[in-house]
């Protein structure tokens, strides 16, 4: 047996092989290559890892030629929001064909997105669950978000689309606020996105006071490739992040796990900075309404106490002109009272008086009548007793040298003078002798 | 502005100068200076919602040089 070329042998295998597997198949691996090439036609290379999805247990060259492609891969853009690339988990319709240059290739046919979906899901839920359960799932929504948020550090790319419309909103705003803004570069888009964007957290944090919020944004739409911020390290960072941070990674249709940890997450960079001024813009109506409040409570009382003035103003006259007339009405009946009773006092006085006096009267006239009585009792005893009376009788009386009445005969002595008065005139003799008389 | 306080303690003193006199508990011989208080607040509020603050600007021009 002459040897066989290897074209020979090739197309032999090619043969066999179109013979035996004449069918489509439906595989699944991960796409660790992906590229559009020349023409339009797209290369890449499929593998399975094994268990621990670290070695590689087996590996094909897939194609998908560009008129196929256009339909397969704008059907998975719009189910996924993502474009084929490495790292894939993918379910491909394939049919095996074998070149005899380009040797053994699978042929893809249709892609199934629902299952690379499912696969984004599984990978996002898996990395939240981590979060979860080191407890810093929710850490950086539960920083309050300042009033003013006007200190805004920008983590982007100067060339990201949504960019500079997002730093043209801002320093625009109709309320005319001025916002502090600075870019801390970062590569948004490919396998450096994980990397640059904690670089960027980092240098951020570091001067955390200076800044008022964190803003991650990056314009886009649907052709954007979510998956890369799908990244435990990058969640984390976020998650601790000291300043709130607030999401818009312009995709309409799924959310990363940034999502879950930022503080504050929305869709576009656009939306981003309208939620920025509408958030300052409650600040400006919350101090107008503080002004307004303040200005019609002021007014409102100056008025009120107006009012209270103008009311004391005519009440407190009536008011006091009452009470002089109360007080007048109580002084006169005071008066009154007094003078009753005085008059009362003074006519039981009068009585008294006119009582004590008719006792006096009385009482003198009894005494009058008494004396006199008595003087007359008196006047005729002295009557009866008037020396005269005796005089007249024939008795005389005797008067010794001394003047004194001569009582006893022993008072006067022999040669001595005495003197008789009788009823009419007095006798002058000498004494001759003084005899006592026996009885 | 002499008092460095927050915008936050700005807008807190507001709230209670405002409920205070909403709620006729202000004594009018206090109503002046607490009005003149609040409007030194607001300015001091409105200033830095609307002015561009120059230490911050210094600040951050600083930081990036």
């Amino acid at each position: 047996m002459s040897p066989l070329s290897l074209y020979e042998l090739n197309s032999l295998v090619r043969e066999v092989l179109e013979l035996e597997l004449p069918d489509t198949y439906w595989v699944q691996g991960e796409l660790s290559e992906g590229r559009q090439g020349y023409g339009g036609h797209f290369y890449g290379e499929l593998v399975q890892k094994d268990e621990r999805n670290v070695a590689i247990v087996a590996k094909a060259r897939v194609n998908c030629w560009a008129n196929v492609y256009v339909g397969l891969s704008q059907r998975f853009r719009e189910a996924t929001g993502e474009t084929l690339r490495a790292g894939m988990q993918v379910l491909m319709e394939v049919s095996v064909t074998f070149h005899q240059q380009y040797g053994y290739s699978l042929n893809i046919l249709d892609i199934d997105p629902t299952f690379t979906l499912g696969d984004m899901a599984r990978r996002r839920q898996q990395i939240l669950r981590q979060l979860e359960a080191d407890g810093i799932l929710h850490d950086n929504q539960t920083l309050p978000m300042p009033l003013l948020t006007r200190r805004i550090a920008i983590v982007s790319s100067q060339s990201a689309a949504g960019y500079g419309d997002f730093c043209d909103q801002l320093e625009n705003n109709d309320y005319g606020f001025h916002f502090h803004l600075q870019l801390f570069p970062a590569v948004m888009q490919g396998n450096r996105v994980e990397e640059s964007i904690i670089a960027a957290l980092g240098q951020i944090a570091e001067q955390a006071d200076l800044w008022d919020v964190v803003v991650i944004i990056r314009g886009g739409g649907a052709t954007s490739d979510l998956s890369d911020f799908d990244s435990y390290p990058l969640a984390a960072c976020i998650a601790q992040m000291p300043l709130p941070v607030v999401t818009g990674i312009g995709h309409e249709r799924d959310e990363t796990v940034l999502d879950y940890v930022a503080h504050t997450h929305l869709k576009t960079p656009t939306a981003v900075a309208s939620f920025l001024i509408d958030h300052m813009g409650e600040q400006a109506v919350r101090l107008d309404d503080l002004s307004q409040r303040i200005g019609h409570s002021v007014t409102g009382t100056i008025a009120r106490e107006q009012q209270r003035l103008i009311r004391l103003a005519t009440v407190l006259p009536l008011a006091f002109r009452n009470m002089r007339q109360q007080q007048e009405h109580r002084l006169e009946r005071l008066l009154q009272r007094m003078k009753a009773a005085h008059s009362e006092r003074q006519q039981g006085e009068q009585h008294r008086l006119e009582r004590l006096l008719h006792r006096l009267t009385t009482a003198y006239n009894e005494h009058q009548q008494r004396e006199r009585h008595r003087l007359d009792l008196m006047e005729q005893r002295l009557q009866s007793l008037d020396p005269k009376l005796l005089l007249q009788r024939g008795y005389s009386m005797t008067f010794g040298p001394d003047g004194r009445l001569l009582r006893d005969a022993t008072h006067v002595a022999p040669g001595q003078h005495i003197t008789t008065r009788l009823e009419n005139g007095e006798v002058e003799s000498v004494v001759n002798l003084c005899q006592e008389l026996e009885n | 502005m002499n008092k460095e306080i927050s915008y936050e303690q700005a807008i807190n003193r507001l709230e209670a100068i405002a409920q205070q006199l909403e709620r006729g508990e202000m004594p009018i011989d206090e109503m002046a200076e607490r009005l003149r208080e609040a409007q030194t607040l607001l300015r001091q509020c409105r200033q830095q919602l609307y002015k561009a603050d120059e230490a911050v600007q210094h600040i951050l021009q600083g930081d990036e040089s």
